[in-house]
C-alpha cells in the first residue's frame, strides 16, 4: 500500500474556493491525490459517511488516514449500503486531499484493490 | 477570515453605488424587488425558461434570487438576496451586474448576468469566467403580498422532495456585530451542522432532503428527513410566548396563517446559530417570515426573508422550491457527530476545540 499524490493545476479550475466553508477549509480542491490501503473503521451514519483507512508508506510506516463521502440519502442514492464497504477490505480512494497536510480525502472515486470501481 | 478581497471588492463597490444613464420614467419601474431565475442550462432558449418560471416545464434546472434594485441620490445599488452585487453598467434599459455565490459542495462562483429590461421585466444570460452559463429572467415580486385577503387554505400536505441545488449568495451585508461573528467564525470547529445541530429554519431547505408537511386543525406539523427534526407551526391564533427572545430553540417557535391561498409562517426565539456553511450569523432578536405557495404545476415555493438587525443591515432571502411525492418515503436520517470527534483527535485539535467553545453555535 502507498499514498499516491497527484496536483492538479489550477488552470483547470475556473471556481473559487472560499476559504469560509467547510468544504474547503478542510480540502483543497486544487490537489487531487488518492490513498490506499485497508479499511479499519466504517462510519455508516450521516452527517458524512466515513472510512477510516489504514495506509503503509513507502518506508514502511502507516498512518490512519479519514476519508469522507457523502450523506447517507446520497449512498442510498448511489446503490451503496452499509456492507459494500468492511472493515479488512482493501481499496484505493481518490478525490481532493486535507489541507495542511491533514489526513484527510474526500472520496470522489473508490476502487478495489484490482481497480475496479466500487458501485 | 470572512473578508476576502473578493467580498472587500463587493461592499466597496456596493457602497459606492454606480451613476448611470436612465431616463427618469423608467427609473420607477426598474426599482424594487424581483425574483430572479437563473436558469443553469446553457442550450436553454427564452421560451424554455419561461415555461420553467410558470413551472409548465417538468425537468427545472433553476437557481432563485430576490434581485432588488434601488436607486437615490442618483446611485444605484444592486443586491441579490439582501447581498450586494456588483453593479457593472446600467445603460438605457441595459443592465451589467457579477455576484458570488456557493454551489452545493460550498465552492465559490462569480456570474455575471447581462440582461435587457422590457414589458416589466428583465431577460438576459449569464456567463462564468467568459463562458455562458446559461440564461435568466427577474419579474416583480411582492415582498409583503399581504393584502388583507381572505383566507383560502389550499392541500400543502404530502411529501415534498428538495428540487433547490444548493446554491446561494455568498456575502451578505453585515453590521459591524455581524461580521465580528463571520470573522470568528471557523467553519472547521464551529459550523453546527458538523456537530449534528440543526443551523435553524432556513438552512433546513440546504441539501438534497425531503420533508413532510400534515396539516391539522390548530397547527401545522413539518417533519424533516434533515436531522429528523419536527416543527409545529401553529395556526390557532395564539401569540408568542413572553421573552421568545431567550428561549433559544433550535427551530424556533412558529406560528402561522393564511393569505389567500398562501400559507405565512413567523418564526421567533431561535438561539445564535448560523444559516449558511459560510457562518452567517442569527441573533436570538432574530424573526424569519416564510410565504409558502404553489405554482401552476404543483409545486411548493417558499421565500425565507430573515429580519436580524443585529447582524444585517437589510433582510436576508431565500428561495426555494419542491415537489410532491406520492411515492417516496422519508428516510431517518438522524446524524451521529461521532466522526466530526473523530476527525478533531485524529488532528490533534480536540484541545483547540474545547478552547473555541464560546464560538460554539
Amino acid at each position: 500500500m502507498r499514498l499516491v499524490l497527484a496536483t492538479v493545476g489550477v488552470s483547470f479550475l475556473p471556481l473559487l474556493a472560499s476559504a469560509h466553508h467547510a468544504f474547503s477549509a478542510n480540502y483543497d480542491v486544487n490537489e487531487k491525490g488518492s490513498i490506499e490501503g485497508v479499511v479499519e473503521e466504517v462510519f455508516w451514519a450521516n452527517p458524512h459517511v466515513h472510512f477510516y483507512v489504514r495506509v503503509t508508506n513507502q518506508d514502511g510506516s502507516n498512518e490512519l488516514w479519514d476519508a469522507e463521502d457523502s450523506n447517507l440519502t446520497g449512498m442510498s442514492r448511489r446503490g451503496w449500503n452499509r456492507n459494500t464497504i468492511s472493515v479488512g477490505d482493501k481499496i484505493r480512494i481518490s478525490g481532493s486531499m486535507g489541507r495542511d497536510g491533514r489526513r484527510r480525502i474526500w472520496a470522489a472515486e473508490v476502487f478495489w484493490a484490482d481497480g475496479s470501481p466500487v458501485r | 477570515m470572512s473578508t476576502s478581497r473578493f467580498s472587500l471588492r463587493i461592499t466597496a463597490l456596493t457602497l459606492l453605488g454606480l451613476a448611470a444613464d436612465v431616463a427618469a420614467a423608467q427609473i420607477a419601474e426598474m426599482t424594487g424587488k424581483w425574483i430572479l431565475a437563473l436558469d443553469g442550462s446553457p442550450s436553454a432558449g427564452d421560451e424554455t425558461l419561461e415555461l420553467r418560471i410558470l413551472g409548465l416545464d417538468p425537468s427545472p434546472d433553476i437557481d432563485y434570487g430576490i434581485l432588488e434594485i434601488s436607486h437615490s441620490d442618483t446611485q444605484w445599488r444592486v443586491f441579490i438576496d439582501g447581498g450586494p452585487v456588483n453593479l457593472l453598467s446600467l445603460n438605457g434599459d441595459r443592465i451589467v451586474f457579477d455576484f458570488d455565490w456557493t454551489d452545493s459542495g460550498d465552492v465559490l462562483h462569480i456570474a455575471k448576468l447581462e440582461g435587457i429590461f422590457a414589458d416589466g421585466a428583465f431577460t438576459g444570460s449569464t456567463t462564468e469566467n467568459g463562458q455562458k452559463r446559461g440564461i435568466w429572467h427577474a419579474s416583480p415580486w411582492a415582498e409583503h403580498a399581504d393584502t388583507g385577503a381572505a383566507p383560502t387554505p389550499v392541500d400543502i400536505s404530502g411529501l415534498w422532495l428538495s428540487l433547490s441545488r444548493g446554491t446561494h449568495k455568498d456575502t451578505f451585508d453585515l453590521t459591524p456585530n455581524g461580521d465580528a461573528a463571520n470573522v470568528a467564525y471557523d467553519p472547521t470547529f464551529d459550523d453546527p451542522h458538523l456537530r449534528c445541530v440543526t443551523g435553524g429554519v432556513i438552512r433546513m431547505e440546504d441539501g438534497p432532503f425531503g420533508y413532510e408537511i400534515i396539516q391539522r386543525h390548530d397547527h401545522v406539523l413539518i417533519l424533516y428527513e434533515y436531522f429528523h427534526e419536527v416543527r409545529r407551526v401553529w395556526t390557532d391564533g395564539r401569540d408568542f410566548p413572553e421573552d421568545i427572545e431567550d428561549a433559544y430553540l433550535s427551530m424556533g417557535y412558529s406560528t402561522g396563517h393564511w393569505e389567500g391561498a398562501t400559507f405565512v409562517i413567523e418564526t421567533r426565539g431561535m438561539k445564535p446559530t448560523v444559516w449558511d456553511a459560510a457562518g452567517m450569523p442569527t441573533s436570538p432578536s432574530a424573526v424569519v417570515i416564510e410565504r409558502k405557495y404553489l405554482d401552476g404545476a404543483g409545486r411548493l415555493h417558499t421565500d425565507y426573508t430573515l429580519h436580524d438587525s443585529v447582524n444585517f443591515n437589510r433582510p436576508v432571502y431565500r428561495h426555494a422550491y419542491r415537489e410532491r411525492s406520492a411515492s417516496a418515503e422519508l428516510n431517518e436520517s438522524a446524524c451521529d457527530p461521532h466522526s466530526f470527534y473523530r476527525s478533531l483527535d485524529l488532528e490533534d485539535q480536540l484541545d483547540d476545540y474545547w478552547r473555541r467553545s464560546s464560538s460554539r453555535f
